[in-house]
């Protein structure tokens, strides 16, 4: 009787190779690695290459009247935290001769209103954080005193500056 | 005869067939931004929406017979939620199965996500990446984010 006992194991252990077979996944896994650096980005820009003043005219009895232009803006991106903007002159100015600039501020900033333009850097605009904005006033003013005289045409250059606020 | 059947149905148990796929990839993505990368200069912010070339990673499955599925999960060290990354397959590589789906972007997060699907060993396919919400209030730094891809 252990023939047919046989036989059937066999045909069991046939089935199970034959018909019980099934595929487990045994998962494979693969990395890679996706890095991106965001660099510290100051950028500012001035529409217009020149602004012309001439200062040609006074009311008797007072100093030559100062004239103003406001046809040059600038444009800002920051996407850092607290900067400002400073100004200064290539070269000073003549003796009794003053040019001042007044900017205005982008959103959440504060212009520090007009300022005397020399050789130093001076704080035009502080209190910068995280914006793009574009369009932004620039107005300058030229003033003479009588004792400056005539001065003759010449040209000065602003470099604004975008840096960390104090 | 019990022992017989015991060893028999044992036998059968151990006769399940177990295949193992593999899957290996290649290229990593590295990028950087800085005051060239804004839209047209001072004024303007950066481009929401940085995509990699096609291709910058390649998958290959091999040692499989029948059906699989590719899915994609990430982990980072060092990561801005306002940052979103996606993947999409871009090609259906080489070899004697086939490839579907994922050839749209699909967003990769902390949790499987099934990429596309497949059978049989498929080679060389090619994968590209995109990030979306990058704009001028994201800090200055450098951001890290591990891809682990499984297959199934």
């Amino acid at each position: 009787m252990k023939t047919p006992t046989k036989i059937l194991a066999a045909a069991i252990l046939a089935s199970g190779l034959l018909g019980f077979s099934s595929k487990v996944f045994a998962g494979a896994t693969a990395t890679q690695t996706v890095t991106y650096e965001v660099q510290a980005i100051n950028e500012l820009s001035v529409s217009g290459a020149t602004a012309s003043l001439t200062v040609n005219a006074a009311t008797a009895g007072s100093a030559p009247t100062a004239v103003s232009n406001s046809t040059t803006t600038y444009a800002i991106t920051t996407n850092e935290e607290n900067r400002k903007i400073t100004g200064a002159l290539n070269t000073v100015m003549p003796d009794g001769v003053t040019l001042s600039v007044t900017l205005g501020a982008p959103t959440g900033a504060s212009s520090t209103g007009k300022q005397t333009l020399t050789d130093e850097p001076a704080d035009l605009v502080t209190g910068i954080s995280t914006l793009n904005e574009s369009g932004k006033s620039i107005q300058y003013e030229l003033a003479a005193t009588s004792a400056a005289g005539v001065v003759a045409s010449a040209s000065k250059t602003v470099t604004l500056t975008i840096t960390a606020g104090s | 005869m019990k022992l017989i059947i015991r060893q028999a149905i044992a036998l059968a148990t151990l006769a399940r067939m177990v295949t193992a796929a593999d899957l290996t990839s290649s290229g990593d993505w590295v990028e950087s931004l800085n005051a060239t990368n804004l839209i047209s200069g001072a004024g303007t912010d950066l481009p929401s929406t940085l995509e990699s070339i096609s291709g910058v990673t390649i998958l290959s499955v091999s040692n499989e017979t029948g059906a699989w599925r590719v899915t994609a999960r990430r982990s980072s060290s060092n990561w801005d939620n306002h940052l979103t990354l996606y993947v999409r397959r871009t090609s259906a590589g080489i070899g004697t199965g086939g490839v579907s789906g994922g050839d749209g972007y699909v967003e990769v997060t902390g949790s499987d996500s099934e990429i596309f699907t497949g059978s049989d060993a498929r080679s060389s396919i090619s994968v590209q990446y995109k990030l979306t919400g990058f704009a001028h209030n994201l800090s200055p730094s450098t951001y890290l984010s591990s891809l682990t891809f499984t297959v199934q």
